[in-house]
């Protein structure tokens, strides 16, 4: 459960404000609320797709369902999904800190040291970065409440006026966004869901982790909108640690964006670690291999180049993750597992027939 | 002169992780995996060396563009 919510806030904390915001305006809120509930449902999806063939990732069930080589197509755009979206989890970070925080230094100086510990993570296996998680989300939790009630003197309840100028057209057309960042997402999760000890509780903590995930994630949206305005929420590439700059207690609490950004380091950590073992383990699981621990430095090495080379610059990676993103990652996140679904649903039947 | 410099640094880099991996494949006859090891492997040398030379690097991002422009246009147009 906690593992899912450090994975939606991973990176979407930072950005989710400013992309819901360009087209939903003063109402973004709402649409991010719109966006969990869809969320949800495709949670439910997720676990029935776990529930149906406990103990195989969805790499093994694709090729369960689908045969050998149509399997193996689908197995591999998930995992294209899944290093496009690694990839660009780097880029974020090495922007963030090359443009924020350290302007100087080169965005490899940032990469490398990252990549090394997601690696030696992934060495260890799964259960260390999951204690990981647990041992450091109280952390994130204050961390996040102390934000959010320290800004309350700046909040400006004029700018969410008037709600529902866009009416649900507005609504409809913001959600989506949200809806395939992070919420589609989240179907790496099903690479470890078989991993999970008590079965029965995954389920419940998929949906819990994701409806907590979601909320504060509007929360954020509205808080944004509450303090910056429309514009200035629009206007930055990172609105919510702006947010964190603008806190101001009487003149002695204040300047704590820091915070912020180990927040968000934590849970990109957990997001890259997911994606990370997510695609060492299906890479091996499509090749029949019987250890993936050999892949994980290679790939580390891949990863270092391709997180700079996925896109040319941080206009670009903007420009090019609007519409045509969402709908890809709908594709990979909602339109291939329902397809999988299907799939196996028709072999049952007709097995029963037969 | 630096990129030859981060070339071998990329060059001793991958050693090292051969230096690593390899023993322990070999020892446990893992023949698959050597050769899965060794490709992925190459790929992210080339793709690290490629960077370094400033190598035109296509990006994924703008195949996805062209693969779902049309799709949205029709939605838009709901």
């Amino acid at each position: 459960m906690i593992l899912v919510i450090f994975y939606i806030m991973g990176s979407a904390i930072l950005f989710i404000p400013g992309k819901l915001s360009a087209p939903g305006k003063q109402d973004s809120w709402i649409s991010a609320l719109v966006a969990t509930g869809v969320g949800l449902l495709i949670v439910l999806i997720y676990n029935v797709i776990g529930r149906r063939n406990p103990g195989m990732t969805i790499v093994e069930y694709s090729e369960h369902v689908l045969g050998k080589w149509f399997g193996k197509i689908v197995a591999l755009v998930f995992l294209i999904f899944f290093l496009i979206l690694i990839a660009l989890d780097l880029r974020d970070i090495g922007d963030f800190l090359s443009t924020q925080a350290m302007p100087d230094t080169p965005i490899q100086a940032v990469l490398i040291p990252f990549l090394c510990v997601v690696m030696i993570g992934m060495r260890y296996g799964l259960e260390v970065y999951t204690r990981f998680a647990e041992l450091f989300f109280p952390v994130v939790l204050l961390l996040w409440f102390i934000l959010l009630i320290s800004l309350y003197p700046e909040m400006k309840f004029e700018h969410i006026q008037p709600i529902f100028e866009h009416g649900f057209k507005g609504i409809a057309i913001t959600a989506p966004v949200m809806v395939g960042f992070p919420m589609s997402e989240l179907v790496a999760l099903l690479m470890i869901y078989p991993y999970v000890n008590q079965k029965k509780s995954a389920a419940k903590g998929f949906l819990v982790g994701t409806l907590i995930g979601g909320i504060m994630l509007t929360l954020l949206t509205l808080v944004c909108i509450l303090v910056l305005g429309v514009f200035g929420t629009v206007s930055s590439t990172y609105p919510s640690y702006l947010l964190a700059q603008k806190i101001n207690i009487g003149d002695f609490f204040q300047r704590v964006e820091a915070l912020m950004a180990i927040i968000w380091f934590f849970t990109l950590f957990t997001r890259v670690s997911i994606f990370f073992y997510a695609i060492v383990l299906g890479l091996a699981q499509v090749m029949k291999l019987q250890d993936y621990r050999p892949l994980i430095l290679p790939l580390g090495l891949f990863l270092l180049s391709f997180g700079q080379t996925v896109s040319p610059n941080i206009i670009h990676v903007i420009g090019a993750t609007k519409n045509e993103w969402a709908m890809y990652q709908m594709t990979c996140g909602v339109f291939f597992p329902l397809l999988l679904l299907g799939a196996d649903t028709l072999r049952q039947n007709r097995g029963r027939k037969l | 002169m630096t990129e030859i410099g981060s070339i071998v640094a990329f060059m001793l880099i991958a050693a090292g992780i051969i230096a690593v991996e390899v023993p322990s494949l070999r020892n446990r006859k893992l023949k698959k995996e050597m050769l899965a090891f060794f490709v992925l492997l190459m790929v992210g040398l080339g793709m690290n060396i490629a960077q370094t030379l400033n190598a035109p690097i296509p990006s994924p991002l703008d195949w996805i563009i062209i693969i779902f422009k049309p799709f949205t246009g029709w939605i838009a147009g709901l």
